[in-house]
């Protein structure tokens, strides 16, 4: 095992009685847990065999009554994320939040930061559960990105631009769903950083 | 093919287990794996809850079938006249996850969490499957406090884990249309 692939879990304290080694049990979740954000990329495309089976693996995620309630829109070209950064900072700027308007305001900030891909997900309303659906797949699209060294980062501003649908038309987004997340992906530049401390108290056992 | 993607492909929902308990270093793994899914700002807006005793999953299994009769979807009715069905399928271990209403998008960190979850026990051989219809019993926080769940937090599923008893089925065909390209 690499020294990149070694699990950097930090010790959990918060469990069973046995003490934690340093490393996780397998390749799956090993990914899991060392996969970060990644919001530097080199400019270079991802290879289109790897973006088909990044795609493939959130399609595949399980969803509320088999409703697969998800739409993918797939963006590969850099006029189009560059002007949606745009449009969407625009939007920010106009935000009754400071923290938005920073944003919005930023002169370096791409709101995709600059990835040779954008993945837009929508979610179709009238499921049963939507949300839920389409962060099952973006979650299996992380983590297969993480297992080809594709970094990725999954966006949540976007969606104060689709408030509504009207903008879906633009996008080829069916009336029916509402964009929810972007999700950016590329090659990362630079070194991940550690994962940030995990918060105390969140499990409890019966 | 790797690992990570022939997990993310090959794992179903289980829905019939074996009776063993699975070892508690799989299922701090599982764990872990969920509280390493990435959350909107770092929030970790997710509570875990794990049940492994018999008698207190056969208990809320009770209390929710019990309500599926009211529910307003007939298909989620069925469920309550099947003599046999079991909310958690008999599943030695079942996980509640409580949604942090105050977080910024709580259901989202949950369901990554849960994502993670059912992916790291398909890694360890252990079927899992994810459940909705507990709502039915934790329509407010009024029974947090017997399950041990923080106050302002809302049980939103369960998720059980156990051996699987039986061969995987196929996954359901993907709906056509669903990725568009720009």
């Amino acid at each position: 095992m690499s020294a990149e692939s070694l699990c950097r879990r930090m010790r959990l304290n918060l469990f069973l009685s046995f003490s934690k080694k340093g490393d996780c049990m397998n390749e799956i979740i090993t990914t899991i847990e060392n996969r970060r954000s990644v919001r530097v990329y080199k400019p270079e495309p991802i290879q289109d065999d790897m973006l088909q089976s990044i795609i493939r693996s959130g399609l595949n995620a399980p969803s509320a009554a088999n409703q697969q309630s998800w739409h993918l829109t797939v963006i590969r070209t850099r006029e189009i994320i560059d002007r949606l950064s745009d449009d969407i900072k625009q939007t920010l700027r106009g935000s009754p939040e400071k923290h938005n308007q920073a944003y919005g305001n930023s002169s370096t900030f791409h709101v995709f930061y600059n990835a040779p891909v954008v993945i837009l997900v929508s979610g179709d309303e009238s499921s049963y559960l939507p949300m839920a659906d389409c962060s099952a797949a973006i979650q299996n699209m992380l983590l297969a990105a993480e297992s080809f060294g594709i970094g990725s980062c999954w966006i949540g501003l976007a969606a104060m631009h689709f408030t509504d649908t009207s903008k879906n038309g633009d996008f080829g987004i069916p009336a029916t769903h509402k964009l929810y997340f972007a999700v950016t992906f590329g090659y990362p530049e630079g070194r991940k950083p550690l994962a940030p401390a995990r918060r105390e108290g969140t499990v409890n056992f019966l | 093919m790797n690992e990570v993607i022939s997990a993310i492909h090959s794992r179903r929902s289980v829905r019939r287990y074996r009776a063993e308990q699975i070892k508690d270093e799989e299922l701090e793994e599982i764990i872990a794996a969920g509280l390493y899914a990435p959350s909107a700002v770092n929030q970790q807006s997710w509570h875990f809850t794990i049940i492994r005793d018999k008698e207190k999953i056969d208990s809320l299994a009770a209390n929710v079938k019990g309500l599926l009769h009211e529910h307003k979807n007939e298909h989620v009715r069925g469920y309550a006249k099947i003599e046999k069905f079991h909310v958690f399928y008999n599943a030695p271990a079942v996980v509640i996850v409580s949604l942090d209403n105050k977080a910024l998008n709580s259901l989202a960190d949950c369901s990554a969490a849960i994502q993670n979850m059912l992916l790291a026990a398909e890694s360890l051989g252990i079927g899992s499957c994810w459940i909705g219809m507990t709502s039915v019993y934790f329509t407010d926080t009024s029974h947090n406090a017997e399950f041990g769940i923080p106050e302002d937090f809302q049980p939103r599923f369960a998720v059980c884990f156990g051996y699987p008893a039986a061969e995987k089925g196929k996954a359901p065909a993907r709906r056509a249309g669903t990725v568009n390209y720009l």
